[in-house]
């Protein structure tokens, strides 16, 4: 065991361990959530995690997304990613793409992986994640952000809760008015990150068919069934 | 990901959709990138048995994933369509500084679909991908167009355009970039034409993202090291440019004169690179990150700066034609590079005309209008027959589309020295043996970059061949043809040979890239898309009887000279070459081969 | 006879503002979810996730006792 793991073990196990290295996991966004999201992947040794993002760093984003610093502002996010996965786990493989994740390039972006992660910041991506993990059969964890408050859900192919969750029409969400603050992504990253693995490595209860809310103003974590 | 961007652009020219995708890095991997990547697209998505001209075809730009990285001759990029001369795949490979520009802005690959309404250009600056209206730059020539859109775009932008060749669909016109580099062969400049598109710019800011930083350093620095030593990267080629081999070619008695109805002249030197370094050399004109820097600049005797020859266009419009007037050669040279023309097809296809009008094919009155002779060694003639070309003027638009179908006009294809209808290049096979295996079965027709036997043969690298004899010819052939597909697949120059090995790319592939490749999987993939290509050709109607030489250099024994009394000896040879190839005796690929290569998908391609 | 109905109500994140995050309500019977709405001055539009009994509602479905109706703003950031 090496000791870079060893104390993943033995909340996993050593195999368990082992077998992270042979899954792919497609984050999509290296911004608020997707920048801890990744740093937690790699951190604990998912074989290969692809990053996508678009965008460039602005002064903005200093307060809540851990991939950005001074030193890179105006920088491709999802560069950053491959250059911040390099220093905190060489080992792994990440594939960086510059690209926007939309109708075009997001089947071909997602193909291949064994669990996505919605780390998008607009409810028309989050909506097209969900339609294209479901047509591609993949498990897709999504997560969302707003202020104080957030939202995560893990959607296996099949089920209906991004149904529920994005609806046609949604514009931006209250994130608008409310900004976001650090400690939310931190705080809905970790949770979408733990979905992650318990999907991989089919263990424990995921938030299949429930949606977690949490108010970290009134420290209110509520989860709610959603029902067939 | 290292190496490569992970992005791909497709436009489609018909409805003006420009869209980004991601790139199939497994697929990438698999074919190396730049040709293999383009191959490997291209088959996949266009019917080989498709109409150059027409809309369905495709126009593929690719880079290699070293193209851009800090490595030595990195400025390479592919050009993959089908090729409206030979009908085979179309492969073209240029230098200059726009393949490493089109990495810096973030991309492996541009594929062009469908067909403009009008002519367009696109400009591409990082993430904007732009299609602009290319009214006030149609009918220009390349140096003009270069600098106008510069001039739009900012001067630090890198321009690839077609000439009035490209646009006016002469079969020989080439896909120029900055200025005087050119993705030559095949005709590629006209398929750009008849999709009217007259040019790429492109700027980026990035750099190439590289595995290992350190290592990359420190290999870029061997590698570079290992070529300043070596006595023709190092020393040959930066003084005397590639037409160095003019006088060494001619000494061995292999240079073809007078549509390869000779091989050697008393009068090569006054065409030679010693006589255009003294004469004519202004300076060195190198590729992005090259130290090799073979690249002329000249000064005309009209006081014209411009491109220098490279060897082979020394020898077309040179002795080929059996002209010596160096200043000529150098405007036949400068006129390809403002056309946007082949050269060596150019010259060679003025030759053969020579030839027909020698023999009494071509008769004075079809020439009487243009008022220009086709008499062997008239310079003038040789430099307006350029220019006619061209612009397809007068009989200059019969010798448009190349020598084979001039030729074939007059009943005589047999006079056309082409082999799959592209014009051979300035050695006579008939006395390298290993090098006629590479003319005959070029997956693009004739040929000789894509398996430079003359290396081996001729100049000793890696080691010295007997070039007449036949032994062992056909699996040497194999390795170089594998190997520079590798390096055409990586981004690099073929230059680098004089120097470096296997090993070396192995080196720089794995500190760019990271640690994936040992020799044995690097050239195998080589072999992958030499042997995609050749399925394509299957696919696209070609057969065993196009794996052929010229009847002149098959039975026609070389009559003077160094080499006198040789032929080729294909007919041993080919069944040899496909032997190693693991083909079958009509040129297939066996289902065995094609599991070997990892190539399974392909069993049953091709009707048996 | 005017049977009233007795619901619940979750709201979450911003709905709490100036609300409780739960309330027990008697609605006269006939009653639409968007009454529901109105009456704590929940403007429709605003209201992203509905749902009912934990399944995806629809705003016009009239109320039965014991519902449950709980309704989320949108939170789209990442």
């Amino acid at each position: 065991m090496e000791d870079r793991y060893s104390r993943n073990v033995s909340s996993i196990t050593e195999e368990e361990n082992r077998r992270l290295k042979s899954f792919k996991v497609c984050v999509i966004g290296c911004g608020g959530l997707g920048g801890y999201i990744i740093e937690m992947l790699g951190r604990i040794g998912i074989g290969t995690i692809t990053a996508v993002d678009y965008d460039r760093f602005e002064e903005t984003n200093l307060n809540r997304q851990i991939l950005s610093d001074t030193t890179n502002l105006g920088q491709s996010k999802s560069l950053a990613a491959l250059e911040r996965m390099k220093k905190v786990n060489p080992e792994i493989t990440l594939n960086n793409v510059d690209l926007r994740f939309d109708s075009t390039s997001g089947e071909e972006i997602i193909r291949g992986s064994d669990v996505v992660v919605d780390a998008l910041d607009n409810p028309q991506g989050k909506r097209l994640a969900g339609d294209l993990c479901a047509k591609l059969n993949i498990p897709l964890v999504h997560g969302a952000i707003a202020g104080w408050y957030g939202q995560v859900t893990t959607v296996y192919p099949g089920d209906k809760a991004m149904d529920v969750i994005c609806k046609e029409g949604t514009s931006c969400g209250i994130e608008k008015e409310l900004g976001n603050p650090p400690f939310t992504p931190a705080f809905l990253a970790a949770i979408q990150t733990a979905e992650v693995i318990k999907i991989l490595l089919k263990k424990g209860g995921t938030l299949r068919n429930k949606i977690l809310y949490a108010d970290l103003l009134n420290m209110e974590f509520d989860i709610v069934e959603l029902k067939k | 990901m290292y190496g490569y961007c992970g992005r791909v652009i497709r436009i489609n020219l018909t409805d003006g959709s420009i869209k980004k995708e991601v790139l199939d890095l497994e697929k990438a991997k698999k074919y190396i990138g730049a040709r293999g990547l383009g191959v490997k697209t291209f088959i996949d998505e266009v019917d080989p048995k498709v109409d150059p001209f027409s809309e369905e075809n495709k126009f593929i730009i690719a880079g290699g994933p070293l193209t851009g990285a800090p490595v030595p001759t990195s400025g390479r990029y592919m050009v993959v369509t089908k090729s409206p001369l030979t009908g085979t795949i179309a492969i073209s490979n240029s230098g200059g500084k726009w393949g490493a520009e089109f990495k810096f802005a973030g991309y492996d690959m541009m594929i062009l679909e469908g067909k403009a309404k009008k002519p367009i250009y696109i400009n591409i600056v990082d993430d904007v991908v732009e299609i602009m209206d290319a009214v006030e730059v149609w009918g220009k020539v390349v140096s003009e167009t270069t600098d106008y859109l510069k001039g739009i775009h900012g001067d630090k932008s890198k321009v690839l355009c077609i000439g009035p060749g490209g646009e006016k669909l002469s079969l020989m016109s080439a896909v120029m970039n900055d200025v005087d580099r050119a993705a030559g062969r095949g005709g590629v400049g006209a398929v750009l034409g008849s999709k009217n598109v007259k040019a790429i710019v492109v700027r980026g800011t990035n750099k190439v993202a590289l595995a290992d930083e350190e290592k990359t350093k420190k290999v870029s620095s061997d590698k570079t090291g290992i070529l300043m030593k070596d006595p023709v990267a190092g020393s040959g080629l930066p003084t005397y440019g590639s037409a160095v081999l003019v006088n060494i070619i001619n000494e061995n008695g292999i240079l073809p004169v007078r549509n390869f109805q000779k091989s050697y002249s008393d009068e090569a030197d006054k065409v030679s690179g010693e006589t255009l370094t003294e004469k004519y050399l202004v300076k060195k004109n190198p590729c992005y990150r090259c130290p090799i820097a073979c690249g002329r600049w000249v000064k005309l005797d009209d006081g014209t700066e411009c491109g220098g020859p490279e060897y082979e266009t020394l020898w077309s419009f040179g002795p080929d034609c059996d002209v010596y007037d160096l200043n000529a050669v150098d405007v036949a040279n400068m006129l390809c590079n403002e056309y946007g023309l082949d050269t060596i097809s150019v010259g060679a296809t003025i030759a053969a005309a020579m030839e027909l009008y020698q023999r009494g094919y071509i008769k004075d009155e079809e020439i009487e209008a243009d008022g220009v002779s086709l008499n062997w060694g008239d310079a003038e003639a040789m430099v307006a027959w350029t220019k006619k070309i061209g612009l397809r003027e007068g009989f200059g638009d019969n010798m448009a589309d190349g020598s084979y179908r001039l030729c074939e006009s007059y009943g005589v294809p047999e006079y056309s020295m082409t082999v799959k209808k592209q014009e051979l290049p300035a050695y006579d096979p008939r006395a390298v043996q290993g090098h006629g295996i590479t003319y005959a079965v070029n997956n693009r027709g004739g040929c000789h970059i894509k398996g430079y036997m003359i290396s081996p043969e001729i100049l000793g690298y890696p080691e010295k061949l007997d070039r007449f004899a036949d032994e062992g010819k056909a699996a040497y052939a194999k390795v170089f043809h594998d190997l520079t597909a590798v390096i055409d697949s990586l981004g690099l120059c073929i230059f680098t040979t004089f120097g470096l090995g296997l090993p070396d790319y192995v080196d720089m592939y794995n500190a760019v890239v990271g640690e994936e490749h040992d020799n044995e999987s690097l050239l195998r993939a080589g072999d992958r898309i030499w042997t995609l290509e050749k399925l394509f050709n299957l696919k696209a109607g070609l057969t065993k009887a196009d794996d052929t030489l010229p009847k002149r250099l098959l039975e026609e024994p070389i009559a003077e000279g160094p080499s006198k009394g040789n032929v080729h000896h294909l007919k041993v040879l080919l069944p040899e070459y496909y032997s190693v190839r693991g083909w079958d005796e009509n040129g297939l690929p066996t289902d065995e081969t094609l599991r070997n290569l990892g190539l399974e998908e392909y069993i049953g391609y091709i009707e048996k | 006879m005017v049977i009233d109905l007795k619901v619940e109500v979750r709201l979450f994140a911003t709905f709490r503002e100036g609300r409780e995050k739960k309330y027990f309500l008697d609605m006269p019977e006939g009653s639409r979810v968007i009454d529901l709405l109105d009456m704590l001055k929940i403007p429709a539009e605003e209201v992203s996730i509905l749902l009912l009994n934990g399944r995806d509602g629809d705003a016009m479905r009239i109320l039965d006792e014991s519902d449950v109706v709980a309704v989320f703003p949108p939170v789209g950031g990442g």
